[in-house]
C-alpha cells in the first residue's frame, strides 16, 4: 500500500545526512512520485518560484525534512486515500488529515518544541480511515454515505495503528494514529499524541465546524498542553496558512 | 471573579529562585503561594535547561572519558542518524524525579501552588488566567518576582525549530546532526558546542567576542578553546553575523566579513530575556531596565519595597545556585530575618567538555582589589589521578592575597571540576590559609592532590621571590 519509495524514506534508513544523489536516485525509480513532488516542491506553500526542474534541485531547495514529507503525502494519497465511487469523501479525509501535519507542526513551535516529527503525527492521524472505508465497501458496496462515514468512526484508530506498525513508522506517528481521540490513554510519546489531538480538532475547526471554536478551547488536551486562551487564539489566526499548506499538498 | 484570596508571600515562578523563597517564607510560617504558568513546577531549569542538557552532556562526557581513558585505543563512534533521544533515555526519569522532589517539597512546607499566568493589577494585586480560561485574583503583603527567562531570539535569526534552533527545541532535535554551527559563546553556547562536539559532530561556534566565555579566568578559557578544537571544534571570534537562513537542507551563516559557514543545523544561544512581557509590571510601579531586566538592591528588592525579584529576571549571573540563594535572601529580608553575611564565595560551575569551575576571585579580580596576588598552578599532568585519567589538560589554578597566606580564589578546568571547586570553597569560607593544603593530606590518588601542588607552588615563590604578580597572566596555549 505504501511504495516501497515512500517506506524507505520514512523508515530511518535514510536520513538527514543522506547523500543527495541517493535520494534523487531512490526517487526517480517512481515516476508518478518524481512528478508530484516537483509539482508541489514548485507551489506556492513551498515557496517555490516554479523553476524547480529536477529532484536534486527539489531537495536542495526544500530539504529533505519537507521532501519526506511530500513523499509521504503523495504516497499516501495514493496508496491508501484512493476509493472508488467514494472521491469526494475520501478528498475531504485527506484535507483534514493536511490540515492537521499543518497545525500539528505549528502547535509544536508554538510549544517551542522541536517540530520535525510533528507534521508527520498529524497528517497520519486519521489513516486508518480510506482504510476501514474501502474495507466496508468491499462487504458491502451499496453503503450509503450517511453509514460510510458511521463506520469510519469506531475502527479507524485501531486499523490505522496496525498500518502503522506494519510500515514500522515511528512510535510517535503510532501511537497519534492510535490515540489522538483518548490521549490519555497513551503510554508513550504523550507529547506528540497531545499536539496530533489538538492538531485532529484544529483540522474539524477550519474544514468541517467553523462555528465550534468554543468546543476547541473547551477540549482538555488544551489543558494538557498548556495552552492558554492568547496561545490558541495566536494559533487559530493562522488558520489560511494552514489551509494553504494543506492545499499545497493535495495531489 | 471569585473572591481575592490574600496571602503573606507570593511568588511568581517555582525555577531555583522561587522555590527557595516560597519554601524559605513557608518555614517561617507564613502563608505562601507559587503562581506556575507551567502544568509542573521547576521552571526552565527542570523542563528545558540545566536539568536536560546536563542528562545529555553525561553521555557525552562518559563517551569522551572512555575515549580519554583508553587512550582512542577502542573506538567508540556514535553510530550515523542516532536518535538524540537514544543519547538521553533516562531524560523522562531525570526529569520527573526532580520535578516530584521540588513538588513534594513545596507541598511539605505548605505552600500554595497556584497554576496559571501572573498579572500585576495593583503593586500588592496580582489576576491570575488558568489554561481553561478562568480569572482569579490574589493578594499579597510581599511579592518575589521569579518568572525566569526564555532564549533571545534576534531578527537576524529566524529560529524555527526545525533546522535553526534555540536552547528551549535543541535537546528534542530528532537525528545528531553531521555538522552544527552555535551562535554565541557564553555559557549556554559553549556547553552545548563541547557537547555536540563530544559526540561527533561538526561544531562551529561563532561569537563577536575573541574568546569564548570570556568572563572566567583566560587560563582557562585558553584551555577549553584547545580541547574543543582538539575534538574537532572550531571557534570564529571577532565575527558579527549577517544573517542566518536555510534552505531546509543546511543552514547558512552569513558574517559581515562575507565568510559563509554551512552546517545542517544551528543553535541560536545569543543571550536570554527575562519573561516579564505578560506580568504587566507597570501596575505594580514597577519599569525594566534598558535590557529588560528588574534592577534590585543587595537585598534583591526592587524599587516597590515589598517587590523583590530573583533568578534570571535580575540578570548575571543567571546560574541555578545564585538563583536559589537570591531566593532564600529575599523571603528573609521580607520577613525581617536575617539571611547571614552575603555570600562572596557562590561557586560557578559550567558544564562543558571539559568541565570548568570558579570560587572567590580571580587572578584579575585579585590584582585589581589587592594590588597584587600570588597565583600557584598545579597541572593534572602532575597529579598521579590526573595520569590515571588520561587528563592531562586539566589544571588548578590557586589565587592568594599578597601576605602569601590568605586563600582569596579557585579556578578549576577538568574532569570533576564542579564537583571539586567544593574544597576550596570550604576552605575559603573557613578562613583556611594557603598553608592548610601544604600541611594536610588527601586521599591518594586523587585529584583534590591538586589543591596541594597549587598550595606548594604558591610557597615556594613566596619563599624564592619578594613580590607576588601584580599584572595579570596571560593566557598560555594548553599543551597540545
Amino acid at each position: 500500500m505504501l511504495p516501497n519509495v515512500a517506506a524507505q524514506l520514512l523508515d530511518g534508513k535514510i536520513a538527514e545526512n543522506a547523500d543527495l544523489a541517493e535520494i534523487s536516485e531512490l526517487l526517480h525509480t517512481d515516476q508518478a512520485i518524481t512528478g508530484h513532488v516537483l509539482r508541489i516542491a514548485n507551489s506556492a506553500a513551498y515557496g517555490g518560484s516554479g523553476r524547480i526542474q529536477s529532484i536534486q534541485q527539489a531537495l536542495l531547495r526544500i530539504g529533505l525534512t519537507q521532501l519526506r514529507e511530500i513523499v509521504l503525502a503523495v504516497a499516501v494519497q495514493n496508496g491508501v486515500f484512493r476509493v472508488e465511487g467514494h472521491e469526494a469523501l475520501v478528498s475531504h479525509l485527506w484535507k483534514h488529515s493536511a490540515i492537521a501535519g499543518a497545525y500539528a507542526r505549528e502547535i509544536a513551535r508554538s510549544l517551542r518544541t522541536n517540530a520535525e516529527s510533528s507534521f508527520l503525527c498529524g497528517l497520519l492521524h486519521d489513516v486508518g480511515k480510506p482504510v476501514v472505508l474501502g474495507l466496508a465497501l468491499e462487504i458491502d458496496p451499496n453503503l450509503s454515505g450517511e453509514t460510510c462515514t458511521a463506520v469510519l468512526e469506531p475502527y479507524h484508530a485501531l486499523v490505522g495503528r496496525s498500518l502503522a506498525e506494519t510500515w514500522s513508522l515511528p512510535g510517535a506517528i503510532v501511537e497519534s494514529i492510535a490515540h489522538h481521540h483518548d490521549p490519555g490513554a497513551a503510554d508513550e510519546h504523550v507529547p506528540s499524541v497531545n499536539i496530533a489531538c489538538l492538531a485532529n480538532l484544529f483540522a474539524h475547526l477550519v474544514l468541517d465546524q467553523p462555528d465550534d471554536e468554543k468546543a476547541l478551547r473547551a477540549h482538555p488536551v488544551c489543558v494538557a498542553l498548556n495552552l492558554y486562551p492568547e496561545d490558541l487564539d495566536a494559533l487559530i489566526a493562522k488558520r489560511d496558512d494552514m489551509l494553504e499548506v494543506a492545499d499545497g499538498l493535495t495531489v | 471573579m471569585s473572591d481575592t484570596r490574600t496571602y503573606d508571600l507570593i511568588v511568581i515562578g517555582s525555577g531555583p529562585a522561587g522555590q527557595k523563597a516560597a519554601v524559605q517564607g513557608a518555614k517561617c510560617g507564613q502563608r505562601v503561594a507559587v503562581i506556575e504558568q507551567s502544568a509542573s513546577v521547576g521552571g526552565a531549569c527542570v523542563h528545558h535547561g540545566t536539568i536536560p542538557s546536563k542528562t545529555l552532556r553525561e553521555t557525552a562526557a562518559a563517551l569522551s572519558s572512555f575515549r580519554q581513558r583508553t587512550g582512542n585505543q577502542l573506538s567508540f563512534d556514535i553510530p550515523a542518524n542516532v536518535k538524540v533521544a537514544s543519547l538521553m533515555a533516562r531524560l523522562g526519569q531525570v526529569v520527573q524525579a526532580h520535578e516530584g522532589y521540588i513538588g513534594a517539597q513545596l507541598s511539605r512546607n505548605g505552600v500554595e501552588k497556584i497554576h496559571g499566568r501572573a498579572r500585576f493589577v495593583s503593586p500588592n494585586e496580582i489576576e491570575v488566567a488558568t489554561v481553561a480560561g478562568t480569572r482569579e485574583r490574589v493578594r499579597g503583603t510581599y511579592i518575589v518576582v521569579a518568572v525566569g527567562s526564555q532564549p533571545r531570539t534576534p531578527p537576524n535569526v529566524p529560529v524555527d525549530h526545525e533546522n535553526i534552533l534555540d536552547s528551549d527545541s535543541i535537546l528534542s532535535l530528532i537525528y545528531l546532526p553531521r555538522s552544527l554551527t552555535v551562535l554565541g559563546a557564553g555559557v549556554i553556547a559553549s556547553e552545548y558546542a563541547s557537547v555536540f562536539a563530544a559526540l561527533g559532530v561538526e561544531v562551529t561556534m561563532i561569537d563577536k567576542n575573541p574568546v569564548p566565555l570570556g568572563f572566567l579566568d583566560p587560563e582557562l578559557t585558553s584551555r577549553f578553546q584547545t580541547q574543543f578544537e582538539t575534538m574537532g571544534g572550531r571557534f570564529l571570534g571577532n565575527a558579527t553575523v549577517k544573517q542566518v537562513v536555510t534552505d531546509g537542507v543546511v543552514v547558512h551563516t552569513e558574517l559581515e566579513d562575507g565568510t559563509v559557514v554551512t552546517s545542517d543545523k544551528a543553535l541560536c544561544a545569543l543571550g536570554r530575556i527575562a519573561l516579564l512581557d505578560r506580568l504587566n509590571i507597570a501596575a505594580a510601579g514597577l519599569a525594566p531596565t534598558s535590557r529588560g531586566l528588574l534592577q534590585v538592591d543587595e537585598h534583591c528588592r526592587t524599587d516597590v519595597p515589598h517587590i523583590y525579584a530573583v533568578g534570571d529576571v535580575v540578570g548575571p549571573p543567571a546560574l541555578a545556585a545564585s538563583a536559589m540563594e537570591q531566593g532564600r535572601r529575599a523571603a528573609c529580608h521580607a520577613l525581617q530575618l536575617d539571611p547571614g553575611a552575603p555570600a562572596e564565595t557562590i561557586p560557578m560551575g559550567i558544564y562543558t567538555i571539559p568541565e570548568m569551575s570558579s570560587v572567590g576571585l580571580s587572578e584579575a579580580q585579585a590584582v585589581e582589589r589587592h594590588g597584587a596576588a600570588w597565583i600557584g598552578r598545579a597541572s593534572f599532568a602532575e597529579i598521579a589521578r590526573g595520569h590515571i585519567m588520561n587528563d592531562p589538560h586539566g589544571f588548578l589554578k590557586m589565587v592568594a592575597h599578597p601576605d602569601g597566606e590568605t586563600l582569596l580564589g579557585i579556578q578549576i578546568i577538568g574532569e570533576g571540576a564542579t564537583e571539586m571547586i567544593h574544597l576550596g570553597q570550604m576552605a575559603l569560607l573557613a578562613g583556611s590559609r594557603v598553608e592548610t593544603f601544604v600541611e594536610n593530606i588527601f586521599n591518594f590518588p586523587t585529584l583534590a592532590e591538586a589543591y596541594r601542588v597549587a598550595a606548594l607552588d604558591i610557597a615556594g615563590q613566596v619563599t624564592q621571590r619578594s613580590r607576588p604578580v601584580t599584572t595579570v597572566t596571560d593566557a598560555t596555549p594548553a599543551p597540545a
